[in-house]
């Protein structure tokens, strides 16, 4: 039997809080209510409008690959690496009208696949003395074919072995860092039995602008037993792609003669645009006292360029005309790397369904999902997944997790191609010498090699540890370690295992529930009156916390500076001068012109005692820095570098704050800080 | 392929049916199991996104969010 428990007339519509952590664990007056309320309520979808006290929350997450099979190959580069950081706010405006604000931001580095390529190629070879592969990937070059189009394998001098090698390997380029900023936000409108919501956001990063509206709603049809939730969504994609400078001269770009353009610094840059429409509905259903399931159903057409910019296919091209260089039986092919090609619509439809139920023996909860996706470009997917959150002493809650993933390959996902033609002909005419280009009719309409469209499985475990503080301070720290494997592909028939990666994600998150945080106060002002309370932030000595108590503040700066190099108060330093007296022995060619900061300042004040508060300030820091050419200085081989950003953790600086003295009308406070070098 | 698509498509459909229609609802006042914070759909949204957006970008299936945004994805 269930506990009965009165249910407020205002409760029986459908609440949805999104995290629902216990405000009844500081406001014990209204346990009742706040069981009520959950009580009463069906827990959403994913797609939860807003949470109805409201809450400030604060995120930082860091996601790293960790390094790729080259065959033998040391690479220099870094495995992809992004730092995360989300800041938000839920809460009601008025009675019915509610609000969620979302602010993302990640930064990416790292190296990236460009291409696969057989090892024979050698495409990560060295190109440093210390025997590292450098910037430059080699994505042009020659094969040796058998008469089965094997490639053979060669001394690294072009004098085969008499073996065939048909392994395969990507070959690695290095991704320019790069911050993307998204802001979101959400209004919803809730009735007693349905709710509305009307949300809409940016996503701002160097090469892709993304923008979206977002309208949805949900209907309780049957006293929170069932639940039907809608949702439509359009986006708008605007692709402005800085090709990679260091490939580029390396890259057959026919093809996209209407969508690449050289821009005022000299970059070769793709610009077109994509669309996407998204459709989902679900049904959410209490079965019984300990079980609810959902089923939803969602829909994505996209349209336009929907290709990625920095990936290449290498095509082997067997020139009729050089076969004296094949061996005997065999062929001679030169490589030439082609912008990747897909078709110009994808439809994607899911069918997913969760399982949520109670287990009375340890009182937690399991979370079983399974979603099978399917679309027009061939790929297949599977999706498994388990949680059991855990409740434990102290307000902690454990949730274990595992995760498999199996998908099958697009129709047009090939490692590489070979094309029985040259791949420039030379034509003597009237007109004099012209070269012609190959037939690209005689390629596929559509190639890519990116591992995304591969077929292979995933598995991915991890957990959550959830502790609720008092005054609705919410904490949680997720650990997840990914495995990427072509022959964990469901049934087999997966890519081989050079495309195999690990990864890891670390998170953590930081909430303030705004209702109990309020209730606490009211309980304690009586502190209110205390020296320093009511200072601003950021005025250093001035918040001596009351025993137990805590502060959380949040700045967030920004800063711009121009590149002029100054001389010590004396002028500047011109081009010239920097050529002539900074560039020696090396030569440099590039200047800063313009550079930007956004860091974003966390203080967390805790006082174990009524004369001692401890603080903790970590801090994200993201630059990004504007170049230009210097004059007279030496010019790049490649496509100029225009921008170059990065972000991720600044340092951590600790603190401690004491009353030494006090006496009637005056303290003396003593405070110690010291910065450690995280950053 | 046609005939598994179909058959995915009615099997997923009788579930729906039969989670929806076989079952006569709970009363609101014996639900304290399902109140906990743990039982929630999404009990922590904010980890769940981040896992989402990372399985987006290096994943080719279906979106699990029902937005758009999210970027490129590019590399």
């Amino acid at each position: 039997m269930g506990e009965a428990v009165a249910v407020p007339e205002r409760s029986v519509g459908i609440a949805r809080s999104a995290c629902a952590y216990p405000v009844a664990s500081v406001r014990p007056s209204s346990t009742l209510q706040a069981l009520s309320r959950a009580a009463v309520a069906l827990p959403m979808l994913a797609s939860s409008v807003y949470a109805e006290d409201g809450d400030v929350h604060f995120q930082y997450g860091r996601y790293r690959e960790g390094d790729r099979d080259l065959a033998g190959v040391d690479s220099d580069y870094d495995p992809i690496q992004v730092d995360f950081l989300q800041a938000g706010a839920r809460g009601t405006l008025f009675d019915r009208i509610s609000f969620s604000f979302d602010y993302l931001q990640d930064t990416w580095s790292g190296a990236t696949p460009i291409s696969i390529a057989p090892v024979q190629l050698r495409g990560n070879r060295p190109t440093n003395p210390d025997g590292m592969s450098g910037a430059t990937p080699y994505v042009n070059g020659e094969l040796f074919l058998d008469g089965d189009l094997q490639v053979l394998e060669t001394d690294g001098f072009g004098n085969l072995t008499g073996e065939v090698d048909d392994e395969l390997v990507h070959t690695i380029a290095g991704a320019s860092p790069e911050t993307r900023r998204q802001v979101q936000l959400e209004l919803g409108y809730d009735w007693t039995r349905a709710a509305l919501r009307l949300g809409g956001g940016v996503s701002v990063e160097r090469d892709y602008l993304s923008g979206y509206v977002d309208l949805g709603g949900s209907l309780d049809l049957d006293r929170g037993n069932t639940v039907v939730d809608l949702a439509l969504s359009f986006t708008q994609n605007e692709i402005d792609a800085t090709l990679d400078h260091d490939a580029v001269p390396y890259i057959d770009t026919g093809g996209y003669e209407d969508e690449i353009h050289r821009d005022d610094v000299g970059n070769l840059t793709l610009k077109d645009t994509s669309r996407d429409l998204r459709a989902s509905a679900g049904v959410t259903r209490i079965l019984d006292e300990r079980t609810l399931v959902v089923a939803s159903a969602r829909y994505i057409h996209s349209s336009g360029y929907l290709e990625n910019p920095y990936k290449v296919v290498q095509v082997a091209f067997i020139d009729p005309s050089q076969q004296f260089l094949a061996p005997p039986g065999g062929y001679y092919a030169n490589v030439h790397a082609l912008l990747e090609r897909r078709p110009d619509h994808r439809n994607q439809v899911s069918l997913s369904t969760r399982l949520v139920r109670y287990l009375d023996w340890t009182g937690a909860s399991l979370h079983l999902g399974y979603a099978f996706g399917w679309d027009d470009w061939d790929v297949r997917s599977h999706t498994l997944d388990l949680e059991i959150g855990q409740p434990l002493p102290w307000s902690f809650t454990i949730t274990p997790r595992l995760r498999y993933y199996s998908q099958s390959e697009a129709d047009f996902y090939r490692s590489y191609l070979v094309s029985e033609q040259a791949y420039q002909t030379v034509e003597i005419g009237p007109g004099g010498v012209t070269l012609r280009p190959y037939d690209r009719s005689l390629l596929p309409n559509h190639f890519s090699s990116d591992h995304r469209l591969s077929a292979y499985g995933s598995l991915a475990a991890g957990a959550t540890l959830a502790k609720d503080l008092e005054r609705g301070v919410h904490l949680e720290l997720s650990f997840e370690y990914y495995l990427h494997r072509g022959d964990y592909r469901l049934g087999g028939g997966g890519e081989a295992s050079f495309a195999d990666y690990d990864a890891w994600t670390l998170s953590g998150v930081f909430k303030v529930d705004l209702a109990a945080l309020a209730n606490a106060r009211v309980r304690s002002r009586q502190h209110a009156h205390r020296a320093g309370a009511a200072a601003p932030q950021g005025v250093m000595g001035a918040h001596l916390l009351p025993e137990s108590g805590f502060m959380f503040g949040y700045r967030a700066i920004y800063g711009v500076r121009d590149g002029d190099m100054g001389r010590g108060g004396r002028g500047f330093v011109g081009d010239a001068e920097l050529v002539a007296r900074a560039c020696r022995p090396n030569t440099c060619g590039k200047v800063p012109e313009e550079m930007q900061e956004h860091r974003h300042v966390f203080e967390l004040m805790y006082a174990p005692t009524s004369w001692l508060t401890l603080a903790v300030m970590p801090q994200y820091v993201d630059k990004e820095m504007k170049l230009r050419q210097l004059d007279g200085g030496a010019v790049d081989d490649h496509a100029p570098h225009q921008r170059h950003g990065n972000g991720g953790l600044g340092d951590l600086r600790l603190s401690a704050l004491g009353r030494v003295l006090s006496f009637e009308g005056h303290e003396l406070r003593v405070g110690l800080g010291l910065s450690a070098p995280t950053g | 392929m046609r005939r598994r698509r179909n058959g995915l498509v009615a099997a997923f459909v009788a579930a729906l049916s039969f989670a929806t229609a076989a079952c006569a609802g709970v009363e609101p006042w014996r639900r304290s199991r399902l109140a906990p914070p743990h039982m929630a759909l999404d009990a922590c949204p904010e980890n769940r996104r981040l896992r989402e957006h990372v399985y987006e970008s290096r994943e080719g299936t279906v979106p699990a969010e029902r937005r758009g945004g999210g970027g490129c994805g590019c590399t």
